[in-house]
């Protein structure tokens, strides 16, 4: 069994919010090479975001970034990846997700738990039984996630009773209660209605004071909207890595270019 | 002429027509079993049936009492032999053995047994536990429906779990839970209804197994004197009253019949109540 370490009593804002570092990534699905040599460096306390046509790595990469891409069978992947300096494959794969928390595309509320469950299942299955500050990280939880007002009285109620964009926001607010440092979204409102989406976005930038944020998305308006650096991915290549304005406004590379013009992909 | 509306038309009554007729095939014989045995069965059910001993050989009346508490009896100790192997085997084929080598072979194995005829099982079960002990046995006839049960529980249980979405695992993977914790707190809890509705099916399908038992429990005239002695069950009662020249025995056989098909449609119409309120996931 692992070592539980004792989870502080509140998620404090997360003072000292660590940027990743990849070197050389490379990926493969059996004998289908996925990621090639991707180096990056994703900043601290920013939002880093991903774009790229479909099947070109996006979801892959930050799937490396929590070690959750060797959960699939089959997968492999070589290179290095720091977190604070240290290589995250020397690490507990358990113990390096509750720093680097992930958002997945399709919100999956536990279905047996009701919305305080689902907030609590990440601390309350490692250990932690103390009601009361259970009861403060649920809160302080679903108020980060801009939920709060919304279910403050049907706590008790299944989380899948919600409705699609409040079940994302209980995601959200379900991987920040165990205090990652750093949060990675995988296409989080790409089920989501134009509303909802921009409840999450601004969500994303209230967050980033205190996270490290990676998104994937397919939405360039998206990407523009809500990052400070995007990197653009084509056929496992990073193609191009740098200040988002930049990217959308004077792209350095023709690739680049055509696909945010809209000209392929 | 192929292609013409007509002849899709036509086409399309036909097979409705064939499939159809297969479809009402299949049901009507479920109901032609049971009403068949309900018209001979019922008439000979009746309160010495379910309380008293089999008459010696000669006399009419008497019950299957000994048979009724034999077959619950042979039925709970092979769960309770074949039930948590099975589950737990279940377990490490949907949650550990997925696209491995040794996944691939426990299921594929699984699959084998479940194919053998189930009159090999009783003589596997014979070798193994009658011979040595030298006697017919309770427990020898358990340990055979049990053989039995495994398999299948194992491939039912490995099929509910993967009911569960891929999606739901990840997500708990990713607040950094441990895989066993990932299990037991999240996925089992989510398979659980349909996790009971299989292990209540599983029972329901060995429970009128016939071929195992004949010479493992073998069979007892008299209440069983414990697990290391011969116990009676419905089904080895059925065949052995079926095939007899007596008149009064043929008709105690179609009551047994009733009350084994009222166990088992009672187990399968549970599991499916059971089923109706599963988690909705995905």
């Amino acid at each position: 069994m692992t070592p539980e370490p004792t989870p502080p009593p509140v998620p404090a804002a997360v003072e000292t919010s660590h940027g990743i570092e990849a070197i050389k990534i490379n990926t493969w699905f059996g004998t289908n090479h996925v990621l090639k040599d991707i180096s990056m460096k994703i900043k601290p306390r920013q939002v880093t975001a991903i774009i790229g046509p479909s099947g070109c790595g996006k979801s892959t990469f930050i799937r490396c970034l929590n070690r959750m891409h060797e959960v699939v069978p089959g997968a492999r992947m070589e290179g290095q990846i720091l977190l604070d300096g240290a290589n995250i494959f020397e690490l507990d794969p358990v113990l390096l997700r509750r720093r680097v928390g992930m958002v997945f595309q399709k919100a999956q509320p536990f279905p047996t738990m009701s919305i305080f469950d689902n907030v609590a299942a990440g601390l309350r299955l490692n250990g932690l039984r103390h009601q009361g500050q259970l009861a403060s990280v649920v809160e302080e939880s679903l108020k980060r996630a801009a939920l709060w007002e919304e279910v403050k009285d049907s706590l008790d109620k299944p989380g899948t009773g919600l409705s699609g964009g409040q079940q994302q926001r209980l995601c959200i607010a379900r991987a920040l209660a165990v205090s990652p440092a750093i949060l990675l979204m995988d296409e989080p409102c790409s089920a989501l209605d134009p509303i909802a989406t921009s409840k999450i976005e601004e969500l994303i930038q209230d967050l980033k004071k205190n996270y490290t944020i990676v998104i994937v998305t397919h939405n360039m308006q998206q990407a523009a909207r809500v990052s400070d650096e995007t990197a653009f991915f084509l056929l496992g290549d990073l193609i191009e890595f740098g200040n988002t304005k930049q990217i959308f406004t004077n792209p350095k590379d023709k690739r680049t270019e055509d696909y945010i013009t809209g000209r392929f992909g | 002429m192929p292609g013409t509306y007509k002849h899709r038309q036509w086409v399309n009554i036909a097979a409705f027509t064939v499939t159809g007729l297969c479809a009402l095939l299949t049901l009507s014989v479920l109901f032609f079993i049971l009403g068949y045995v309900t018209m001979h069965g019922i008439s000979s059910l009746s309160w010495d049936f379910f309380t008293k001993l089999p008459k010696p050989v000669g006399e009419t009346g008497g019950g299957m009492a000994n048979a009724i508490v034999g077959t619950f009896k042979l039925i709970s100790l092979a769960s309770v032999i074949g039930l948590p192997i099975g589950i737990l085997g279940g377990i490490y084929l949907a949650e550990y053995g997925k696209g491995t080598t040794a996944g691939f072979l426990v299921r594929y194995s699984a699959d084998i047994i479940n194919g053998v005829p189930s009159i090999v099982m009783g003589i596997f079960a014979y070798t193994v536990v009658v011979l040595p002990m030298k006697h017919f046995s309770a427990l020898a006839g358990g340990i055979a429906l049990s053989i039995m049960l495994i398999p299948i529980a194992v491939r039912s249980t490995e099929e509910f779990l993967r009911l569960v979405p891929m999606a739901i695992r990840e997500s708990a993977l990713a607040l950094g839970l441990p895989q066993w914790k990932v299990i037991v707190r999240v996925v089992i809890p989510t398979a659980m209804k349909g996790l009971l509705t299989g292990v209540l099916l599983d029972v329901s399908r060995v429970s009128g197994e016939t071929a195992p038992l004949l010479f493992t429990a073998f069979g007892n005239r008299f209440w069983s004197s414990g697990w290391l002695n011969p116990i009676s069950s419905l089904p080895v009662m059925i065949f052995t009253y079926a095939v007899s020249p007596y008149e009064d025995w043929h008709r105690q056989a179609w009551a047994a019949a009733l009350v084994l098909l009222m166990i088992v449609l009672a187990t399968n119409v549970g599991a499916r109540v059971l089923m109706r309120n599963q988690v909705q996931v995905a």
